[in-house]
């Protein structure tokens, strides 16, 4: 029978692999990171991000329900497991295939403590949200710099000081020349 | 040929004018007597953010997706995201039909009723 789906594999699908081969090599040279929907290595593909007040970690888990995945948090870390299903629908023949079923399991080490009680998690178009409230010892502090008058008009005076001795040293050069200049021309002056 | 391909290898010191990338999303595709199926992963995606063409003999997924993923947290971005197919002849245009859910596109491509295997009965007759 013919197979339009393979019959295109044939053609095509030594330049599709050059293709994603190398989207890969340029995806991770040039921008040190991965494609969303390429599986590499690692998956889900994930990014984490601070806020300030939380950290919000993003996960590509196309196909995975809410009831497919086991979040859990302590105060430095948080897993993601899971398994996205993915299985021919009954009755079909498969043409092509890139869509495993997968198990996963992935841990992230924060770069700050949470509250474990205030994890929030959520789905939208196969995108997972966790958004980790930070432990009070993890919020940045607002640092107000106090100035002392007296510290300001002493930086202003070194600042004038040393503007000064530049522009001296600038004045001796230039009197330096010219009395060169003076001395050698009073051979000249002198034999005339 | 391809889109994705030529803005590939086109000169690297000439500049896009947007840095965004061109992403070939996962996809299987299935067929049986009704119809050709093709599922393909298109996390981030939303109904707006997604276009399907159909052309004489090749369907076009294409759209954009906010998140990129694994990007650190320069943020900002998203990707482009394309795949082609070549269309079988029997398709039946008109009743082409996709849904997006979690995340999943699935495209149906009905194939035409002519097309379709058809099941001849044998009718047994009495001779007089």
């Amino acid at each position: 029978m013919w197979n339009p789906w393979s019959d295109f594999d044939r053609t095509y699908s030594a330049l599709d692999e050059l293709r994603r081969r190398m989207d890969y090599v340029f995806g991770d040279l040039d921008r040190g990171g991965t494609r969303a929907g390429f599986r590499t290595t690692e998956w889900p593909t994930t990014d984490l991000t601070d806020e300030g007040e939380r950290f919000t970690l993003q996960a590509l888990v196309p196909g995975v329900t809410e009831g497919d995945l086991e979040i859990t948090a302590t105060a430095d870390t948080i897993t993601v497991a899971g398994e996205r299903k993915s299985e021919a629908p009954e009755g079909y023949s498969v043409h092509r295939r890139e869509r495993p079923t997968i198990r996963f399991s992935r841990s992230y080490t924060l770069p700050g403590k949470i509250d474990p009680g205030q994890v929030n998690a959520s789905m939208e178009n196969g995108v997972l949200t966790i958004q980790m409230d930070k432990a009070p010892e993890s919020r940045p502090r607002q640092i107000n710099v106090k100035a002392s008058s007296s510290e300001r008009s002493e930086s202003k005076r070194t600042l004038s000081e040393s503007g000064a001795s530049e522009a001296s040293g600038s004045e001796r050069s230039e009197s330096e020349r010219t009395s060169s200049e003076a001395s050698a021309s009073e051979p000249s002056q002198k034999g005339a | 040929m391809d889109k994705a391909m030529e803005r590939r290898s086109t000169d690297e010191s000439v500049e896009r004018v947007s840095d965004r990338w061109v992403v070939t999303p996962l996809a299987d595709v299935y067929e049986n007597e009704q119809e050709y199926l093709i599922c393909a992963d298109l996390p981030g995606v939303s109904d707006d953010g997604l276009d399907i063409q159909l052309d004489a003999e090749r369907v076009l997924i294409h759209g954009r997706t906010s998140f990129r993923g694994e990007q650190g947290s320069d943020g900002g971005g998203g990707a482009d995201f394309e795949r082609r197919f070549m269309l079988p002849d029997d398709i039946d245009r008109e009743k082409v039909s996709a849904s997006l859910e979690n995340g999943v596109l699935e495209l149906h491509l009905p194939k035409s009723e002519e097309s379709k295997p058809r099941r001849i009965s044998i009718g047994s007759q009495t001779r007089h």
